[in-house]
């Protein structure tokens, strides 16, 4: 017959022993070992603050047009007032820990209620929410509405289909717009509204201190355009049509300035490979390139059309022609 | 007073309540399965969700391998929109939701002085259906996982472009849990508002009953309405209708906006539970009376109902009138007032308190260092231009993180550590329990402040892989290893609560000191939990006890 185990002697000691709530307070939870931690905690931070600080960011990439600048001004202010908050909130909080800990023989004593404070402190909150409120609507028309650009000769209609967005413009209405539109997984970018108007996939090309309109819509699910450096994301939605604007300062390079970002709304398994970038040239540099890919554009369709009527001919595929 | 009273120590008077031995019936298995006790349903749903949170943890360290260096193939792009979606998904329904479900169903019967919930079969009705749809959600994993994310947008989420079964489980784990939610609402509400013990006045009820209440109430009202959109979903995808289709004059923009209007209090839901525990926890260690009881009980109510009144701030990037997003924007700043509120109270208390500074206090006090931080990342989110960069971008996984993780985490971390003597009558740990808070607090800030830079540079959330040219190969290898830091903390977390149920010292009723009724009674409370219901005359009725037990011993 096997023998049982009984129960260990460490578990019976433990079942025996008694929880003491005086130890609590007292040895266990002594002065130094917090100390300790505290000052292990506040040198890590010390060590690792400086070298964080160069390797990260603390603002949203602006420099590629007026709103996406206006953005991160906006965005400071509100780090102003809430770095206030916060570090008013860390510093009240740990001072308080350290300095009224029972093992160092602090008596509870403070008060447990100050209708003067409850009011005092909803008032500061209500005055901090009020003011970012108002900054928001002071700077708000620097975002959504564009100033004036080079004039450049318009060639798209825009107010053709009805939106829930107004359409941005610039005080003289001087502008171009580009219809986005986001597919899984490619960004296409049409000139113009008619049939054989250009366009261009993945990288759109821009001229420089104009007001470029963007008409942005989707075929399939939903995707989100956004280029950081020239302003916030504009969910590509079907069935809808949403806009934003940029306006580039001139470029630096001979070649353009590309500015890079990509499709912020989950769309899909390759959602994270659906690049945007967009190549700001100069106006003049914009018009021959409109050109150039118009022409591009329209030998590659020759080119097809003749691949197509040699392969119809050869009896390769079907011919599709209409019965004369 | 009639309990029976001894004390065995003349420093500190014990209460014994309970002289009635216990009958001596076994502990079947099978009675986990009948029971309608509100305690042992709490157990179940408490381990439940840990496991549950276990998992989601495990997901989230495969998405953080992944993204840990540049165009990394270790997990398919397939698999990893299946990750994150099983991660969202399991966190928010199957964890942090039904966690408070589960600490509420043990502790609240218990502060209120109640023997048991109002309805204790609808109670356990709620818990099988919060397994039903677990296992529903996770059967998936033997076909096709969901991969459109916990939001599941449409159309990305219609039988077009994910055909996969397991977009209908999703919608079918919407349903089962919540419908358990539902009915575990109606059952606290009615609990708080009829079983209260004699004395315990709308003005006395513990903060943590107020934050249920609220909890309550939020999912009573939000609830339906994200039935109604997955069931037009389910609709879409398998019986021809197009409320969400574009293509027959649906709107896609629709399912937003209804899933909106449930997720944001769903937010609130997740964490006010939360609140409500670091409202219980500080005062008792802190020994000193929660600062502002009626500020911090109507601040709750005001989050709640702002709450509803906030779902656009989710939608600022989709074509709309600038003028929704604006009042959207006054709406959500407004959430600053009751939260800053609830905040300048608890520092309150715990200023000139007499601070024990145990393991229960430590998550406690680090729930209010790191929510903060969300709190603040939340006013830019608020601001709708600024939004229109952060949308979407790891900066709101950052965001969101600081608020759920730090906020609600860090709260139920601070009331499991808090309440675990009273479920199981021993005594964490205290050793592995701080040394657990360290790595969590340590582990947690390095995954995830650096986030916020990564969404400031340019990257999307929900993105599998990235190029080296982007430049956020360091940033995303910080936030990798503190994820491997965090989760060795939460394991410990998890060895010391599962070594200490059988290994701890023994507790006894009222370890802490604490203010409530619960250490009223035995640590585990006996199946009827009160021989004698005491009368309640305070809001910390256990102080008045104790201080009734000094004076009859001076006496005698």
């Amino acid at each position: 017959m096997p023998m049982r185990r009984p129960i260990s002697g460490t578990l019976r000691h433990a079942r025996s022993r008694r929880y003491d709530p005086a130890a609590v307070s007292s040895s266990s939870f002594s002065k130094p070992r917090v100390t300790s931690f505290l000052a292990l905690a506040a040198g890590a931070a010390l060590l690792l603050a400086p070298a964080s600080a160069s390797a990260i960011t603390a603002v949203p990439r602006s420099g590629g047009s007026p709103n996406a600048n206006a953005i991160a001004d906006l965005y400071k202010i509100i780090m102003f007032f809430g770095m206030i908050v916060f570090l008013g909130v860390e510093v009240f909080l740990i001072r308080s820990i350290i300095k009224y800990r029972a093992s160092t023989g602090a008596v509870a004593s403070g008060p447990t209620d100050n209708n003067k404070l409850e009011i005092g402190w909803t008032i500061g909150a209500v005055g901090l929410v009020a003011v970012l409120a108002a900054v928001t609507f002071i700077k708000l028309p620097d975002i959504t509405t564009p100033p004036n650009g080079q004039p450049i000769a318009e060639f798209a209609q825009s107010s053709a289909s009805a939106s829930l967005v107004s359409t941005p413009n610039p005080p003289d209405g001087k502008k171009i717009t580009i219809n986005v539109t986001g597919r899984q997984f490619i960004w296409r970018y049409t000139y113009g509204n008619k049939l054989d108007s250009p366009f261009a996939y993945t990288q759109m090309v821009a001229p420089a201190e104009t007001v470029v309109v963007l008409r942005i819509q989707a075929t399939d699910v939903i995707h989100s355009w956004w280029i950081p450096a020239l302003g916030g994301k504009f969910d590509a939605v079907p069935g809808s049509t949403n806009y934003t604007w940029f306006k580039a300062p001139a470029p630096k390079n001979a070649a353009g300035d590309v500015y890079t970002g990509q499709c912020a709304e989950l769309c899909g398994r390759q959602h994270a490979n659906m690049l945007a970038s967009v190549r700001i040239v100069t106006p003049a540099a914009f018009k021959v390139w409109l050109a150039a890919q118009k022409t591009r554009i329209a030998d590659a369709n020759q080119q097809s059309i003749k691949t197509r009527q040699k392969l119809t001919r050869q009896g390769q595929i079907t011919d599709l022609t209409p019965p004369s | 007073m009639s309990a029976t009273v001894e004390h065995p120590n003349a420093g500190f008077p014990e209460l014994v309540t309970h002289k009635v031995a216990k009958p001596p019936v076994k502990q079947r298995w099978a009675s986990w399965f009948t029971t309608t006790d509100h305690k042992k349903i709490g157990i179940m749903y408490m381990v439940t969700t840990f496991a549950f949170f276990l998992v989601g943890g495990a997901e989230a360290m495969m998405i953080r391998l992944q993204l840990g260096v540049a165009n990394n193939s270790l997990i398919t792009p397939e698999h990893y929109n299946q990750l994150f979606t099983m991660h969202g998904t399991t966190m928010l329904f199957l964890f942090v939701a039904p966690m408070m479900a589960g600490v509420a169903n043990y502790v609240l019967p218990l502060q209120l002085g109640a023997r048991d919930m109002a309805f204790p079969r609808l109670n356990a009705l709620s818990y099988w259906l919060l397994l039903a749809g677990g296992i529903v959600f996770y059967t998936t994993l033997f076909f096709t996982p969901p991969e459109a994310g916990w939001t599941s947008y449409p159309p990305l989420s219609s039988a077009v472009y994910s055909p996969s079964g397991g977009q209908d489980a999703w919608i079918f784990l919407i349903h089962l849990t919540g419908v358990s939610s539902l009915l575990g609402a109606i059952n606290f509400v009615a609990t708080i508002i009829t079983m209260r013990a004699p004395g315990m006045s709308w003005s006395r009820i513990p903060l943590f009953c107020w934050t249920i209440l609220t909890y309550s109430v939020l999912l009573i009202v939000a609830l339906p309405v994200a039935a109604g959109a997955v069931t037009m979903l389910l609709f879409d995808r398998n019986y021809g209708t197009a409320f969400f289709d574009p293509t027959h004059g649906g709107s896609p923009i629709l399912w937003q906006h209804l899933f909106w209007f449930f997720g944001h209090p769903e937010v609130y839901i997740i964490v006010l539970p939360a609140f409500g525990m670091v409202s219980e926890v500080l005062p008792v260690f802190a020994r000193k009376s929660i600062f502002g009881y009626k500020a911090i009980a109507t601040s709750t109510l005001v989050i709640g109902l702002i709450s509803m009144l906030v779902w656009f701030h989710h939608m600022y990037t989709v074509p709309s009138p600038a003028i929704v997003s604006a009042i959207f924007m006054v709406t959500t700043l407004l959430v600053a007032i009751p939260t800053g509120v609830k905040m300048f109270n608890w520092l309150a208390t715990i200023w000139k308190g007499s601070i024990i500074t145990a393991s229960p206090f430590y998550y406690a006090a680090g729930f209010l260092s790191v929510f903060i931080f969300g709190g603040v990342t939340g006013m830019f989110l608020a601001v709708f231009p600024v939004d229109w960069q952060l949308q979407d971008t790891y900066f709101v996984v950052a965001h969101f993180h600081y608020t759920l993780m730090g906020g609600a985490v860090f709260g139920v971390f601070a009331g499991l550590h808090y309440w675990y003597p009273k479920f199981t009558g021993r005594m964490l740990s205290e050793k592995m329990a701080k040394a657990a808070f360290w790595l969590i607090l340590i582990g947690f800030n390095v995954t995830f402040l650096i986030q916020h830079s990564l969404g400031l540079e340019g990257m999307p959330r929900r993105i599998y892989e990235y190029g080296t040219a982007t430049g956020w190969q360091t940033e995303n290898m910080i936030s990798t290893v503190g994820s491997f830091i965090l989760a060795v903390g939460i394991l410990l977390a998890t060895y010391n609560f599962i070594r200490s149920a059988s290994r701890g010292a023994v507790a006894g009723p009222d370890p802490w000191k604490g203010n409530t009724l619960e250490w009223f009674v035995p640590s585990p409370p006996p199946a009827n939990n009160f021989d004698v219901i005491p009368t309640v005359r305070s809001v910390e009725p256990m102080k008045d006890i104790r201080a009734e037990l000094e004076r009859a011993g001076a006496k005698a």
